[in-house]
């Protein structure tokens, strides 16, 4: 054992500094499945309290539905716990490729390869496919998996202004020299809620002969008609040439995740992707929920039309009680407050009413952007929102918040 | 160091040197000391010891360039000082925030 005094100090002084700083990441223990309502011990040793949830990316409300939960269980009897292996050695079962081809389907693409999470699909994504001679020319706003996978990445690192179509154009041009392109986008920005512009971007990726990568992990399930994901619902269905996404947010809400697109593409990950092929296999349990949840969206729109009029509703209510939102059409909506200290705060306050949302403030978010991130779900029913309305009326009061813009809510709180 | 030797260079009186110009001479000494004194050292026994193992080697002189707030952390290469603090903005771009979960 080597861990000296000295280390444990320096540990210790940096864990001092991060707190100090505001960005101490605190768990709470929640007691209950995931769900609209659940059970909360926060602090820790605290008695459990019952709250509604405005913060989980449980989109379509399956993570704990009957079917899947009796799918998952059915998985575990019949494919056992775990596979003790990665795919390419003993860890593939046929469940496993029911699940690829049934992505494949669903995401409208030609193969479908899974991951551990959508973090290891990001991470080993690029360096599969790219090498020096090539370029990734990323939005300014894409997810951190995705950063950190092109910091793994041989090519050429560039970026463009956040959706920012001239700007991509510029660089597409600039890089007509290099053997690849590819545009690297989210689908829905996690941040703000916002959607990518896939026609444009696909429009130019045909223009400059670039290939299209697209993260759909806060859109596959519930944006488009039919919930297939961003390029549905910019009408580029089956245009594009990478996509990744998680069975952690509305697709189950396990974990899980893919790298689905052309098939050359996909081959290439299940060769040399890294996290692939050093990552043991997802477990049955997982993959039969999941095929589970797939059968489920595939047949009916039922719970992505509901969570649209959820959205509507709750977008609707927040604006007419005078709150600062985000405008879009995504059930990510950001309650907008600019200052850290007032995101804390409204958000505990939100919490003591019975509500569970969190306050984000940089560097989660950029500086002089702290807002309350407000997650829909299809499995709120009406009630769920007017307790959440009627709770962000109260509080909002309480800080003297309604009614204020940007600019005057900065005036009086500060940045 | 310790019992590293050092090369004093009295600048022309009045010249007025930026911490990059500083940078640079200093960069151009190490550079010649480099080249004409390292040849036969360890790194060629280190080349061999690659290319043994079958990598293919090229080496070559270039910028670095670095860049850290608090515990984010990007550094870059290029032949040109330009090509390496360009690619370094490109990356630093990517941490405008850390980014919603």
């Amino acid at each position: 054992m080597a861990y000296s005094t000295a280390a444990r100090e320096h540990f210790a002084k940096e864990l001092a500094g991060i707190r100090e700083a505001g960005l101490f990441k605190e768990e709470r223990y929640i007691r209950s499945p995931q769900g609209a309502d659940i059970e909360v011990e926060f602090p820790a040793g605290a008695a459990g309290k019952r709250v509604i949830n405005l913060c989980a990316n449980n989109y379509l409300g399956l993570s704990s539905h009957p079917e899947v939960v009796e799918a998952a269980r059915k998985g575990l009897d019949h494919r056992g716990y775990g596979l003790s292996s990665v795919r390419f050695i003993c860890g593939t079962q046929d469940i496993h490729r029911q699940l690829e081809t049934s992505l494949t389907v669903f995401l409208g693409t030609e193969d479908t390869l899974l991951f551990p999470s959508c973090m290891d699909a990001n991470a080993g994504v690029f360096e599969a496919i790219l090498n020096e001679r090539d370029v990734m020319i990323a939005d300014r706003l894409v997810h951190a998996s995705i950063v950190d996978g092109m910091r793994l990445c041989k090519a050429m690192q560039d970026t463009f202004k956040h959706s920012d179509m001239a700007h991509l154009e510029e660089k597409l041009r600039e890089h007509q020299d290099k053997r690849f392109r590819m545009i690297i986008t989210d689908g829905v920005f996690s941040m703000d809620g916002d959607l990518a512009k896939l026609d444009e971007i696909v429009a130019l990726a045909q223009e400059h002969d670039a290939m299209v990568f697209v993260d759909d992990s806060h859109a596959s399930g519930f944006i488009g008609k039919t919930g297939r994901g961003t390029h549905e619902h910019c009408g580029v269905y089956g245009k594009i040439d990478v996509i990744t996404t998680t069975l952690g947010k509305a697709l189950g809400g396990a974990s899980g995740g893919c790298v689905s697109g052309r098939r050359e593409l996909v081959e290439m990950c299940r060769q040399r992707a890294r996290p692939y092929l050093f990552s043991n296999t997802v477990a049955p349990v997982i993959v039969s929920g999941a095929i589970k949840v797939l059968d489920l969206i595939s047949k009916t729109t039922e719970r992505r039309d509901k969570l649209e009029w959820n959205t509507n509703y709750w977008r609707k209510g927040l604006k007419e009680i005078g709150l600062d939102i985000k405008e879009g059409d995504s059930p990510i909506v950001p309650v907008m407050l600019y200052n850290a200290k007032l995101a804390q705060d409204v958000a505990r306050d939100m919490f003591a009413e019975g509500i569970y949302v969190v306050g984000f403030f940089f560097p989660v978010v950029a500086k002089g952007q702290a807002r309350i991130r407000t997650q829909l779900s299809a499995a709120h029913d009406q009630r769920h929102l007017d307790a959440g309305l009627a709770a962000f009326k109260k509080v909002g009061a309480k800080h003297g918040i309604l009614g204020l813009g940007k600019k005057e809510i900065i005036e009086k709180f500060g940045m | 160091m310790a019992g590293d030797n050092v090369i004093e260079v009295r600048l022309p009186a009045g010249m007025p040197a930026t911490a990059e110009d500083l940078e640079i001479l200093r960069t151009t000494f190490q550079t010649i000391v480099t080249l004409t004194r390292e040849c036969g050292c360890a790194y060629n026994r280190h080349l061999q010891q690659m290319q043994a193992d079958g990598w293919s080697v090229t080496w070559g002189l270039s910028w670095v360039a670095k860049a850290k707030r608090g515990d984010t952390y990007e550094q870059t290469t290029g032949g040109t000082k330009e090509e390496a603090l360009s690619q370094l903005f490109q990356m630093t771009r990517l941490h405008l925030s850390d980014g919603c979960p």
